[in-house]
């Protein structure tokens, strides 16, 4: 029951106590970041198909080549193209790929199969790595701190224990064992559903490993498993970009994150996340605004590292200083330096 | 008696898929209009307590704008993870320029 209507003045307010304004954030006018933040589905197609073209061109090569000597080289270059699966994969965990949901999830999950990341725990676990970016302890998508040493760099690059990793997480979260740290983000209404969506990716790959082995062929593993595990260094040397090497533990994403300079090629496979610290200011702003949004707050962020190859190597760099100095990191330092 | 209708007035005219913040009776609320229709709903995320007018609004959907959780304004259905519990959402219907919300009468 209602009691009759009452009067009250109803005061615009624009200064909520916000547990999120304990960040760094630089000055855009709202209207202006309302715009950069509108969805649509035209660019997301484009990247996909530019994707799923390179990766198509990829297919012929390796099975053009299957029974010559080119065959590795083949499935490297592949390799390399299938595991940009990621950049894809990401956007739509956040959900700004397309601006129609269905096309959204559809290729997040095309995506994270191909990545072999099971789609929900991923948004959860990188929901979390906003919240707590680079934080030590908090943040679950980060894997290593400060000091790293060459040899881990190398381990983690290569991704040598990538499938026994990816199984590992798959068949415990297949069963429903979560670690402590992700029942931290995880809650308990979508652990079942993490469940279910873990099971269905581990008889897609059982179905591709069996389905090879009985019908005698090695598609599936010149396509897909060899590939996978070949080129997966280039896209974690994208990866190692965003934060390896840089300080920790700082409610400033300017000295825990990185943005890089990219060529036109590397921007459509990697779907602009070259404007990395731009995305974790601004995680709303879809793919393809991160160069306006740019344009727009270019002077207050610190210059982008030269490209893939320049940030890795201030990343060996760093690691060879961290064993003098284990605190050594690639902070930024005091900020506004591009601001005159 | 369990809830009151109250009316108020917008600081400034709300436009077609547009969000305005208000404060009505302590609440903080965001308004927001669809053609002819009006939605109201708290101002936080139910996640983590994010703002949701620096969020992203289109079509009856708000999303957070720190971890993307979206929810339906008619509804406070939740829509998309991270976002898993409903957005409290208030009755509201427009009254001339002025608004009526139905709100909670505070415990006594």
């Amino acid at each position: 029951m209602s009691q009759p209507v009452s009067e009250a003045s109803a005061p615009i307010d624009d200064n909520l106590d916000d547990p999120f304004d304990v960040w760094f954030a630089p000055s855009i006018d709202p209207k202006r970041l309302r715009t950069l933040m509108r969805r649509d589905d035209l660019h997301g197609i484009l990247f996909f198909l530019a994707w799923l073209i390179l990766c198509a061109a990829g297919v012929t090569l390796v099975v053009m080549t299957r029974a010559t000597a080119w065959l590795w080289a083949t499935m490297l270059l592949y390799g390399i193209l299938l595991c940009f699966a990621y950049a894809a994969s990401h956007e739509c965990a956040h959900g700004t790929a397309f601006r129609s949901r269905w096309l959204n999830e559809a290729v997040f999950w095309i995506t994270s199969v191909v990545f072999i990341e099971e789609p929900l725990y991923r948004r959860y676990s990188h929901a979390s790595h906003h919240t707590h970016t680079w934080f030590n302890g908090s943040d679950p998508q980060k894997p290593y701190g400060n000091p790293l040493t060459l040899t881990y760099y190398l381990f983690y690059t290569l991704g040598v224990s990538f499938y026994r990793d990816a199984a590992s997480q798959l068949l415990r979260h297949a069963r429903q064992r979560f670690t402590k740290e992700e029942l931290a983000f995880l809650p308990p209404s979508e652990r079942a559903k993490v469940a279910r969506n873990s099971r269905i990716m581990m008889a897609i790959y059982l179905g591709l490993i069996l389905g090879g082995v009985v019908l005698s062929s090695s598609l599936p593993f010149i396509l897909y498993f060899l590939p996978r595990q070949l080129g997966s260094w280039v896209v974690t040397a994208y990866i190692n970009t965003q934060h390896m090497c840089m300080a920790e533990d700082l409610h400033d994403h300017r000295q825990t994150t990185r943005s890089i300079h990219c060529n036109t090629l590397e921007r459509l496979l990697y779907w602009n996340m070259n404007h990395h610290i731009e995305h974790h200011l601004f995680p709303s702003v879809p793919f393809h605004a991160l160069p306006r949004l740019n344009a727009e707050i270019r002077t207050q962020l610190p210059s982008p590292s030269a490209g893939v190859v320049a940030a890795n190597v201030e990343i060996w760099t760093a690691i060879l200083k961290q064993r003098r100095d284990p605190g050594f990191n690639l902070s930024h330092g005091p900020m506004h330096r591009a601001i005159s | 008696m369990t809830s009151q209708w109250i009316r108020f007035a917008l600081p400034s005219v709300l436009a077609d898929g547009a969000m305005q913040a208000v404060t009505v009776a302590g609440r903080r609320l965001l308004i927001y209009r669809v053609g002819d229709s009006f939605y109201a709903s708290d101002r936080r995320c139910t996640h983590q307590g994010a703002d949701l007018l620096r969020g992203y609004f289109d079509a009856c959907v708000i999303e957070c704008p720190v971890h993307q959780g979206r929810f339906d304004v008619r509804t406070g259905a939740p829509l998309s993870p991270p976002a898993n519990i409903a957005l409290r959402i208030y009755p509201i219907k427009a009254e001339g320029e002025a608004f009526l919300i139905e709100m909670p009468l505070p415990a006594e």
